[in-house]
């Protein structure tokens, strides 16, 4: 993959750090901001390692309007060109999405608890 | 007639002879350009000559999606051609294309309701698939500037989307 079409789908940030930088046992996780980049025509590739709670920052970064649809209807980010929108994981499972307007453009977002 | 001529011409895109390009080279940036400007500009007429006849919710949904993303292609083209000092040269290609979208416009003008709506999206899916052939097969991999040959590649990833949505509309509109 080049850098040009990267789509780089990145970076997940610790909204809070955590202590030592590390989890312990029964500390609870702390949410995170995971970004997915949509450009030429593509979503970035999927986090990894989702939680309940995290959010999802949708960067539409492309000439065109995308939308993020889930194919379950669980979600439906609107997404015109050059703009982002956040939204929460509220529950655990698989979640298929796609474009509206192009329906070749998918994904998955694996959610745990 | 130059053979990236013949790759464009479906029967309805067929150029006399005459051309003032070589007969031997292919397209320059500047022609490429014009042609690619020139397809957009086509089907953003298009889509709004449906959204002015067509009151099937599906093909006015259809109609917008081409003239927003068509014109998002066309605006960035444009930004980019003016920034590389290039101005886009007409050629028979385009000249082809512009004569023969008039009459297609002429012709669904004559149609209205289903009939309108059927004549539209076949003629979407077979402007669409005349145009990916020529930028896969021909107009693509003779661009010589990076940022225009990228450019040209997007856009024929988002008229492949197009032709597949076409396709899939096609169905609903029997």
């Amino acid at each position: 993959m080049t850098p040009f079409r990267c789509l780089v789908t990145v970076l997940a940030v610790a909204v809070a750090a955590l202590p030592g930088g590390q989890a312990a046992g029964k500390t609870p996780v702390a949410a995170k901001i995971h970004v997915i980049v949509i450009d030429a025509m593509r979503f970035g590739a999927p986090p990894a390692g989702l939680r309940v709670g995290d959010t999802i920052e949708w960067v539409n970064r492309d000439l065109f309007d995308h939308t993020a649809t889930a194919r379950d209807k669980s979600f439906n980010v609107i997404l015109p060109s050059n703009t982002k929108r956040r939204m929460v994981l509220r529950r655990a499972g698989s979640f298929a999405f796609y474009c509206i307007y192009h329906p070749g453009m998918r994904g998955r977002l694996v959610v745990r608890q | 007639m130059p053979r990236w001529i013949a790759t464009l011409s479906a029967s309805a895109l067929l150029v006399t002879a005459g051309t003032a390009l070589s007969q031997n080279a292919g397209p320059n940036d500047a022609q490429i350009a014009h042609i690619a400007y020139t397809a957009g500009a086509i089907d953003i007429a298009a889509g709004r000559q449906a959204l002015a006849k067509s009151h099937n919710a599906v093909v006015r949904g259809f109609a917008e999606e081409m003239v927003r993303d068509h014109a998002a292609v066309n605006d960035k083209a444009l930004a980019l051609v003016k920034r590389l000092g290039v101005a886009p040269e007409a050629n028979a290609t385009s000249t082809a294309l512009s004569a023969d979208a008039q009459k297609k416009h002429d012709e669904l003008d004559r149609l209205n309701g289903a009939a309108f709506d059927r004549a539209y999206i076949a003629n979407e899916i077979a402007f669409h698939r005349t145009v990916n052939d020529a930028l896969r097969g021909t107009l693509i991999p003779s661009t010589r500037n990076g940022e225009l040959k990228s450019l040209l590649q997007t856009g024929l990833t988002l008229f492949s989307e197009h032709q597949a949505h076409a396709e899939n509309l096609a169905a609903d509109v029997k």
